[in-house]
């Protein structure tokens, strides 16, 4: 590649070639390394992210899933040359190899929620209200007394209700999946967000089972997304 | 002033109407894959975002994007939501780090 980059879509087992176009049409090759290869295209510069070409990154790797195991890279990994990627998956083989026989056969499905803002004690889940003391009922019987101690009761119900909704819908999705991640992040307290590799027979099963879960979760909505090629189960350590 | 704010306005609007165009290609793709009804339609770009952003495979070489590029992919993708805030309230989405100023002109 003379001045130009390879931009690389995903590293797989295999790859067919077929009537799949990377971005801005251009043609798709694959750079062997022993078992793995990674599905490239040639680019005069690197592709800047936009979200058509996000969404073209995603329909590239999508159409690569549907005949191969495959690791989907990360928007915007380029290379120089075939010979630099060479070496990069020479050196990264053993890894690669066993990661695509993680995923293989499964998908990545999304699950997010957010929890309502400071939800009042009675309006949802009897349950949760039962986690109060005897001491922090008082408290809240009569907040305008303690005001500085219903706050922090707030937030820890807050957080115990957040923790109490991970637990009641992450345990019985992680439960169907290969393997799965929380994703919440610090900065979101009241955001659940977790992704499942899930077999693919197992897809429509999940699905229903969200479906059950959002009709006892009252106020909480939960949101379903995929399926999607793994990126969030490319590594060992999921993340 | 207020000229600059229609023009502002229409622009915002072709960006939807493009985006939606797209989206929608994106729902029939999906369509023909293996779970149909799971893909939801505004959530699937947040979802989008966070996994070919900070998900998938880094390899050595050269990552295009810089933290601040990141933070403006998502800047672009607010704008083309139509409804940020019921998003963020029902989808499990915060993208307030992106700030203040930014949420005030969401569509």
């Amino acid at each position: 590649v003379s001045g130009g980059v390879l931009y690389v879509y995903a590293v797989a087992d295999s790859f067919s070639g077929g009537a799949v176009r990377g971005l801005h049409g251009a043609p798709l090759r694959a750079v062997e390394c022993g078992p793995v290869q990674a599905i490239v295209s040639e680019h005069a510069v690197a592709p800047e992210p936009d979200e058509e070409l996000l969404w073209a990154h995603e329909q590239v790797v999508e159409q690569l899933m549907e005949g191969a195991a495959i690791l989907p890279m990360r928007f915007g990994n380029t290379v120089a040359s075939p010979g630099e990627l060479e070496a990069i998956l020479a050196r990264r083989q053993a890894e690669f190899a066993a990661s695509l026989e993680r995923v293989r056969g499964a998908v990545e499905l999304s699950v997010r929620a957010q929890l309502p803002e400071a939800a009042a004690p009675t309006d949802v889940q009897p349950k949760l209200e039962q986690l109060a003391s005897p001491g922090e009922r008082q408290v809240l019987k009569d907040p305008a007394e303690h005001p500085g101690t219903a706050y922090l009761l707030e937030r820890a119900r807050e957080q115990r209700r957040g923790e109490e909704i991970g637990e009641l819908v992450h345990r019985p999705l992680a439960a169907l999946a290969r393997r799965s991640v929380l994703k919440a992040g610090s900065g979101e307290p009241r955001a659940f967000k977790a992704a499942y590799l899930v077999d693919e027979e197992v897809v429509e099963t999940f699905g229903e089972r969200v479906g059950k879960l959002n009709a006892t979760l009252g106020d909480v909505k939960l949101s379903c997304t995929g399926p999607w090629p793994p990126y969030s189960f490319v590594a060992e350590e999921p993340g | 002033m207020s000229r600059d704010r229609a023009q502002e306005d229409r622009r915002r609007a072709q960006q939807r109407e493009a985006w939606q165009a797209r989206r929608e290609a994106s729902r029939q793709r999906q369509e023909r894959g293996v779970a149909r009804a799971l893909r939801d339609r505004d959530v699937s770009l947040l979802d989008l975002v966070d996994r070919l952003l900070d998900g998938g495979v880094v390899i050595h070489g050269d990552i295009t994007l810089a933290v601040a590029d990141v933070d403006l992919v998502y800047v672009g993708l607010r704008a083309l939501i139509s409804s940020v805030e019921t998003i963020e309230r029902e989808m499990g989405v915060s993208l307030s780090a992106a700030g203040p100023s930014l949420k005030a002109s969401a569509l």
